[in-house]
């Protein structure tokens, strides 16, 4: 028994969907050949040090970054508010002294 | 388009140096290649890179071709799908789709293509990745079910299969995709 996306009319939309997927190529070919590498060079040098195209790569990185950003920003906001609001201990003189000590200030401590 | 024989001569000079003979293989071979790229990875970006990294590798090792494995084409697609799969184990994720943006004032009927155009896709990276290499050499690039399978390295029946598997699959989804979506 034959499918209903195995008819030759779904074969044939499926052929007519395919046709519509057009890519258009935007590669610059004179980018390419001003920029070779002698053919001596090894091809993961060349590859990486005579990179033509880094889009990708770039594209990549940004994957990477963006979520470790995004959930490195709460413990940034919190580090900075919390270094520039006062607290309990903030004002007294001993606490700032023993910051001094920890630092690797003159190591005196009252 | 160059016959064997010529794409052989030309792949020789590029082995001694001869920029001319690339720039020709180069400016047949790099569209083609970016389309396949594309396609396979769903990234017009990546597409692009791995059409130049492929180019640059033939640049590099001519040498290394052997015409009695098989012709150029074949050996350009098989570098091309070896550096997609080596990127995809480094744990790149591509989701694909950036080049259907910034399309204003695109006329409806050219929004509809492209609609299309992300479902098939979309479906397309849905398939194993053989499946999809198999069905795109086969049905975008022309390939020959033995160039093929020179290109996957597999057998004749291997790829026969992968093809009727992936035009299966995807006229699947595709149907049921427009049977959600009048």
């Amino acid at each position: 028994m034959q499918e209903p996306h195995e008819t030759p009319e779904a074969q044939e939309r499926l052929g007519a969907w395919l046709d519509r997927y057009t890519v258009t190529p935007k590669a610059d070919l004179e980018r390419l050949l001003s920029n070779l590498p002698p053919q001596g060079a090894p091809l993961r040098a060349a590859s990486r040090g005579g990179r033509v195209a880094s889009g990708a790569i770039w594209e990549g990185l940004l994957d990477l970054w963006r979520p470790a950003a995004l959930a490195a920003l709460p413990v940034l906001l919190g580090f900075v508010l919390s270094s520039a609001l006062p607290t309990e201990n903030s004002d007294s003189w001993e606490a700032s002294e023993q910051w001094v000590f920890a630092a690797g200030g003159e190591g005196y401590y009252p | 388009m160059f016959t064997e024989a010529e794409e052989g001569q030309r792949v020789c000079q590029v082995a001694q140096g001869d920029r001319q003979a690339f720039a020709e293989l180069a400016a047949y071979y790099l569209p083609k290649l970016e389309q396949y790229g594309t396609r396979l990875s769903g990234r017009p970006a990546l597409g692009e890179d791995l059409a130049q990294e492929t180019l640059l590798q033939l640049w590099l090792e001519a040498g290394r071709f052997d015409p009695a494995r098989g012709r150029l084409s074949t050996w350009l697609y098989r570098i091309a799908r070896n550096r997609f799969l080596d990127q995809q184990r480094q744990g790149w994720r591509w989701l694909g789709l950036e080049f259907l943006e910034g399309r204003g004032g695109v006329p409806d009927r050219e929004l509809e293509q492209l609609s299309d155009a992300r479902e098939v896709q979309q479906a397309l990276q849905r398939l194993p990745e053989r499946q999809r290499s198999a069905l795109l050499l086969s049905y975008y690039e022309g390939l020959s079910q033995k160039e093929i399978a020179q290109v996957l390295g597999l057998g004749l029946r291997a790829v026969e299969s992968l093809i009727v598997r992936a035009r299966r699959a995807l006229g699947k989804t595709l149907e049921e995709e427009h049977a959600r979506t009048p």
